[in-house]
């Protein structure tokens, strides 16, 4: 177990590397002169040579990257231009309202698409099943931001059964502010999830072991739970790291449809008043969550099944 | 009896015995949203007769009537012209953005997948460190460096998304590639670049045709993703996702405004989907 997990980790490291250097790189596609773009019509040569100067852009390029890894390597995330602060200082708050969102948006989706999946498993290719998977098919069409505005108009502004937007204080009034927009994201997650889950129960519900487990006398629940629903969610698990990495992107559009103070809306706050340096540090940081999130769905998988860990 | 009806003859006793092999109905239903969606569009400029931009301060964010199907926004536009023109433009950059991620994808990825060695293990660490991104963060990321704009979403959608096919391709190459007829191509003396290209990659290359119809609605929503977070088309356009954005200022008074591009981005959505897993069946019968 040890030799796989430090195994999946070596993997890791150059990629994270790479993408480190694909980040950095992003500051080249800015058309122009990045220093002046930031600084506008207005700005002085003298200030814009400062600017650049501050950013090492008068420097040869891999000594730009040598600079960049060393302020990564001390902590030093960057500055933001717009606000005057360092980006470090905002960070960890707006990463645990991401965060809660994320897990928020996770459970949610399990709890949507386990019940839907069962059912449309055991009354497969009737009408139950056509209505769930109808269902479940819309969000792969429609933009999810588009549903969450849908949402918010019945939810929020007509019947006010929930806060429009924003996070509120104290995890009760998260929860109640996160809902929609948790909701939201889940939509398309749950699709997915339900879809490869009806799948993959269909496929347990017809092997031996399943008609083994009834002919042993056991309970048509005992055997739905304990044991079927067990096998058929082990497929799912490695599906779940990578859905996390949608659901991550979609929240950059999602929390600036509820206004909701994380790191994506931040990040679309800092595109548009051209705070590179923000963005590039944002787009680093979901890039290491996702990276983080996939070494973990690795590393659990082997505790749900026992066969990986011989291997 | 010709040749051609023999053939057709052939195709009908064949169709009866395996029902699965007329065109599914996923097909048909899908592929007439789209011709429906489409000639809407292009009819346009004929069936309604007023410009998109054109302003009408009199009918400011009416309710929808027979006279506005779909209602008016808040500078008096009719929504149903703007939408179907907006049709021309996210269905436009659904289908010009899959282009060079399909054509270099699946290239990237038949290369990689024969050659193995160098090749193989440069295309695949590209693979894994765009992946590493999230697609949604890394395309909004490049069009926040690139600046806004049609052309800039494209190739933002481009440098990411094809390492989607350059994956399906290696993996279907390397299953075809110790097959028997490969060997038998290798003992002929064919060169390597003719086997992948004539014999291989027309073998390796229906997951890739079948995933286009789900890579197209990827791209329509993400554009219109990017058109809403103001970093797509520029107003007044009318880009479905940017009129979603221009009508959430007015949800609570004119819904229609915000509601109606995002039902006919559903729609299309919905019209590709059902090709593609029409399609999908339909190459999977075949394959059998």
């Amino acid at each position: 177990m040890l030799r796989y997990t430090l195994g999946r980790i070596g993997q890791m490291v150059p990629i994270a590397v790479f993408v480190t250097v694909l980040i950095f790189l992003l500051i080249k596609l800015v058309p122009g002169d990045p220093a002046s773009a930031i600084l506008g019509d207005r700005a002085t040569d003298a200030s814009v040579r400062a600017l650049r100067h501050q950013w090492g852009l008068d420097r040869p390029i891999w000594e730009q990257y040598a600079l960049y890894m060393r302020n990564l390597a001390t902590g030093n995330l960057g500055q933001s231009l717009r606000y005057q602060t360092p980006v470090t200082a905002m960070l960890p708050r707006r990463t645990g309202v991401t965060f809660f969102l994320i897990i928020y948006s996770l459970l949610l989706s399990v709890l949507i698409a386990v019940p839907l999946a069962l059912l449309a498993a055991l009354y497969r290719n009737r009408w139950p099943d056509h209505v769930i998977r109808s269902f479940m098919a819309l969000p792969l069409a429609s933009p999810p931001f588009w549903i969450g505005i849908l949402l918010l108009i019945v939810f929020a502004l007509k019947l006010r059964w929930l806060p429009a937007e924003g996070y509120g204080e104290g995890f009760t009034d998260h929860l109640q502010h996160l809902f929609l927009p948790a909701l939201t994201l889940s939509y398309a997650f749950a699709s997915v999830l339900s879809r490869n889950l009806r799948s993959s129960l269909i496929d347990v519900l017809t092997t031996t072991y399943t008609d083994f487990a009834r002919a042993k006398g056991l309970r048509g629940r005992t055997v739905l739970f304990g044991h079927v629903l067990r096998a058929a969610m082990l497929p799912i698990v490695t599906l779940v790291g990578v859905r996390l990495s949608y659901a991550i992107g979609g929240s950059v559009v999602i929390e600036t449809v509820f206004a909701i103070p994380g790191l994506g809306s931040w990040m679309v706050d800092s595109i548009l008043s051209r705070d590179y340096v923000v963005v590039q540090t944002l787009t680093l940081m979901f890039a290491l969550g996702t990276m983080l999130i996939n070494l973990t769905t690795d590393l659990v998988y082997p505790l749900f099944d026992p066969r990986v860990r011989v291997g | 009896m010709s040749a051609d009806a023999r053939a057709t003859a052939a195709v009908g006793t064949l169709g009866a015995a395996h029902p699965r092999l007329r065109p599914p109905l996923g097909i048909v239903a899908g592929g007439l949203m789209l011709l429906a969606l489409t000639g809407a569009t292009v009819l346009a400029p004929v069936l309604l007769p007023t410009d998109p931009n054109a302003q009408d301060l009199n009918t400011m964010l009416q309710p929808p009537s027979a006279a506005h199907p779909f209602g008016t926004d808040n500078y008096g536009r009719d929504v149903l012209t703007r939408v179907l023109y907006g049709a021309g433009i996210d269905l436009r950059i659904g289908v010009l953005a899959v282009v060079f991620p399909f054509i270099f994808g699946s290239l990237a990825g038949a290369v990689a997948g024969y050659a193995g060695g160098w090749a193989d293990t440069l295309v695949m660490r590209a693979v894994d460190v765009i992946t590493a991104v999230p697609f949604m963060v890394l395309v909004i990321a490049i069009v926040a460096f690139l600046g806004p704009g049609e052309t800039n979403i494209l190739v933002a959608i481009g440098a990411v998304d094809w390492i989607i096919f350059a994956r399906l391709v290696r993996g279907e190459v390397l299953r075809e590639k110790n097959l028997e007829y490969v060997a038998a191509l290798r003992a002929f003396g064919f060169g390597r670049w003719r086997i992948i290209f004539r014999h291989i990659l027309p073998n390796a290359i229906a997951p890739a045709v079948t995933f286009l119809a789900s890579d197209i609605v990827l791209v329509i929503l993400t554009a219109s993703a990017l058109g809403f977070l103001g970093l797509g088309l520029r107003p007044p356009a009318p880009e479905w996702g940017l009129m979603i954005a221009e009508g959430r200022t007015f949800m609570y008074t004119a819904w229609w405004v915000a509601t109606m591009p995002g039902f006919a981005c559903m729609f299309a959505g919905i019209g590709f989907i059902l090709v593609g897993d029409g399609l999908a069946d339909l190459l999977r019968v075949r394959g059998q």
